[in-house]
């Protein structure tokens, strides 16, 4: 070889070596995924580049011939494991992958064997030509030569389909390394497809070989630009050693294998120590025994609890022994996790008690509120007696029955049975918003056929209320009211409770209620003249005991009953509300729907 | 009209047979108004009136037996088929009042009676309503 030719070959030389290193690189990480395959690839390619090496430098036909006849070889073998390649890293879903290579490979073999068996079944007209530097050897594709041509084309397709497919599905990072393998494959394919058309360099030398290289440098370069070859083992070993919880690998006979710094600390082997890997744990460690290291089947999973005292603090573990496959069904040992849970028994325990605190928190106060309801339920019963007397006892007085009373007495006895009442209505009251905090409010929701009676009944009352004032109090009923749902007791007493606030505090003036029929509810509205409500406060009269601090006093009244309205209104899904302001009077509404989906 | 109608009151009250006395008699203008403190040997003692019930008033919470039976008890006797039975209570629980519906009492009245709405309230369980003014 002279330095011309050497110069002219530096090209291909250079492309071998770069193939070969690629090779030896992969092969120190073939552990990974494809890293393999890639090693075959790039040994194969660093071998079809020898062989055309050596073919240039050879000066007799039959050694050509030889050495193209390798290069053949070398080009079924680049297209399968190019595929292979591929695969590996796109992981098309194919039931049987290796029935489909055995299909993949018929052609090949076929061709080979046809190859082997007489070389003019592929070329015909070969000839030798002396070039500058080199002879250079001529030939012409007999139709097999063109089928297998063909054939070549159709893999290097369908490798550059798959990862086009594997590129369609990648995560991002996944997609740039593909991409980039992509163009790694598609190079030495172009090269391959104008070697056919018989695209040549200057020298008439083949391209190819040159764009293989420079294809498994790309390939290269996307593996390792994006490392993930190396990332994942690296992060493996960051992860063990990172782990908190002491975790030890033992083989089947409990030879020590691997531990991280958290188990070293356990087993008393300082971090400067050299470790004692290989070493039996059962011989070797007097922890063994303290750890409970033992398992009943080092082949299965096995969990226990067990305390241990580290750093002169108790802690609590549980030892997870999991066996290690090999290979299928074989068992190379065991990973020992200590999980540290002594938090979490903490945090249990705690959160078991603040449970069983609240729980009895709740039960007392809904026994308190029972107790309650119960107590204001008797209270109610006792006083009723004791009232009726009162009451009926002025009212026969005041009406003339003992004989005559003067306007004076009567206005005295009068006073008397109102505040009589009022005793009653307080307890009542009371009565009513217990149960209907401690959930005990029950309604009795049956048809109200003519509730028209009922409303007169109130007004009549109302009229009662209002005494001597010079208040004149309008009704304006709807005459086609329908029959309704609802408890019709209680929604008496909403009425009356509206109808009798507007009684006690419109001194001049008229008080309007309206009942009307609108849109499948029942509408209740009672207006009046009286003083009217700030707006500030009108938020604030639904609260219960809003009035104690304020002028319950001067009213006579607990300031319960518009709250008690309000809730028996929303309990039937009915709605009360106000329209008022200071000085102008106020409007209370309520609406109740005809049929009670509500309950 | 309750104007001249017979009424029977069981009730271990003093004060409350009292009112009831005046009420009926005086404000309603009854025929007749008999008052037991008790409801020991009930259906023998009403018996021996010269006039049955039109109405019998019953305080729930009596001795020995208790208002419950003693509607029981009435509800049995055909003698007594045309009579109302009201009770007059000072129990407003809603639960108790759904019991006394369900015993089948002809209406209940609460505790403290109304001196103005009394009368027409009986007049109204006189032409068949059934009254729960409770």
């Amino acid at each position: 070889m002279t330095t011309d030719q050497f110069l002219l070959l530096l090209p291909y030389i250079f492309s071998a070596l770069v193939s070969l290193s690629l090779a030896g690189y992969a092969w120190s990480h073939r552990k990974v995924a494809g890293a393999l395959a890639f090693v075959w690839l790039a040994l194969g390619q660093t071998i079809n580049t020898i062989a055309y090496i050596f073919e240039v430098l050879s000066d007799d036909i039959d050694a050509k011939l030889f050495w193209d006849d390798v290069q053949w070889f070398t080009f079924f073998y680049i297209a399968i494991v190019t595929l292979i390649f591929v695969y590996q890293f796109v992981k098309p879903p194919l039931k049987h992958p290796s029935r489909w290579l055995a299909g993949l490979l018929v052609f090949p073999i076929l061709f080979l064997v046809l190859l082997l068996i007489d070389r003019s079944l592929v070329r015909t007209n070969e000839s030798l030509s002396g070039g500058e530097q080199f002879f250079i050897l001529n030939y012409d594709f007999t139709v097999l030569g063109y089928i297998a041509s063909l054939y070549l084309l159709a893999v290097g397709i369908l490798a550059i389909v798959l990862i086009i497919w594997g590129i369609s599905r990648a995560n991002i990072l996944q997609r740039r390394q593909l991409i980039t393998i992509l163009i790694g494959i598609s190079i030495p394919f172009i090269g391959g497809l104008l070697t056919v058309a018989n695209v040549t360099l200057t020298f008439q030398r083949d391209i190819s070989p040159i764009m293989i290289a420079i294809g498994n440098l790309v390939i290269a370069w996307g593996l390792f630009r994006y490392q993930l070859f190396e990332i994942a083992p690296i992060a493996r070993t960051t992860i063990f050693e990172s782990i908190t919880d002491p975790v030890i690998v033992v083989d089947t006979v409990d030879r020590l294998v691997d531990l991280n710094p958290a188990a070293r600390t356990l087993l008393n082997q300082p971090s400067g120590k050299p470790l004692l890997l290989g070493h039996n744990l059962r011989e070797s460690f007097r922890e063994w025994d303290e750890l409970s290291l033992e398992v009943p089947d080092s082949g299965q999973s096995f969990e226990r609890e067990l305390s241990l005292n580290r750093a002169g603090i108790q802690r609590t573990f549980v030892l997870s022994s999991s066996p290690i496959p090999i290979y299928k069904n074989i068992i190379g040992g065991r990973v020992v996790w200590f999980k540290d849970i002594t938090e979490r028994k903490h945090n249990e325990g705690e959160l078991r008690q603040r449970t069983q605190e609240l729980d009895q928190a709740r039960q007392q106060a809904e026994f308190a509120d029972e107790q309650k309801t119960q107590f204001l339920s008797v209270m109610s019963h006792e006083l009723r007696t004791p009232l009726n007397a009162i009451i009926n006892f002025n009212q026969f007085v005041s009406s003339g029955l003992f004989g005559a009373v003067n306007k004076k007495q009567i206005e005295a006895l009068e006073k008397s049975t109102t505040s009589a009442r009022q005793l009653l209505e307080l307890i009542n009251e009371m009565l009513d918003l217990s149960k209907i905090e401690a959930g005990h409010l029950e309604l009795h929701i049956e048809p109200v056929i003519d509730f028209r009676r009922e409303i007169e009944e109130v007004i009549a009352i109302t009229h009662s209320f209002m005494n001597s004032k010079s208040v004149n109090l309008q009704e304006d009923i709807a005459p086609d009211l329908p029959t309704f749902e609802g408890d019709k007791r209680r929604i008496r007493q909403v009425l009356l409770n509206l109808l009798g606030n507007a009684a006690k505090y419109t001194e001049v003036g008229h008080i309007r209620l309206r009942v009307w029929y609108d849109n499948a509810t029942i509408q209740f509205a009672v207006s009046d003249t009286g003083p009217g409500i700030p707006l500030d406060q009108q938020a604030l009269i639904f609260e219960p005991f809003h009035q104690l601090n304020r002028d319950s006093h001067k009213s006579g009244s607990t300031g319960l009953g518009l709250p008690i309205s309000k809730r028996l209104v929303e309990a039937h899904g009915g709605k009360l509300w106000l329209e008022s302001s200071a000085g102008e009077g106020s409007t209370f509404y309520f609406s109740l729907p005809v049929v009670n989906n509500f309950l | 009209m309750s104007h001249g109608a017979h009424f029977l009151y069981v009730e271990d009250d003093s004060l409350s047979r009292e009112v009831m006395q005046i009420l009926l008699n005086e404000v309603i203008d009854a025929g007749s108004v008999t008052i037991l403190p008790t409801s020991d040997n009930f259906i023998e003692r009403v018996r021996q009136l010269e006039h049955l019930p039109d109405f019998i008033l019953l305080d729930i919470y009596v001795e020995p037996v208790n208002g419950y039976d003693l509607l029981t008890q009435i509800r049995a006797d055909s003698d007594f088929a045309h009579t109302k039975v009201i009770a007059v209570t000072a129990s407003v629980m809603s639960t108790e009042v759904a019991l006394l519906k369900a015993k089948g009492f002809d209406g209940a009245i609460a505790k403290p009676l109304d001196f103005a709405t009394f009368p027409s309230l009986i007049h109204r369980i006189e032409a068949g309503e059934v009254i729960w003014q409770v």
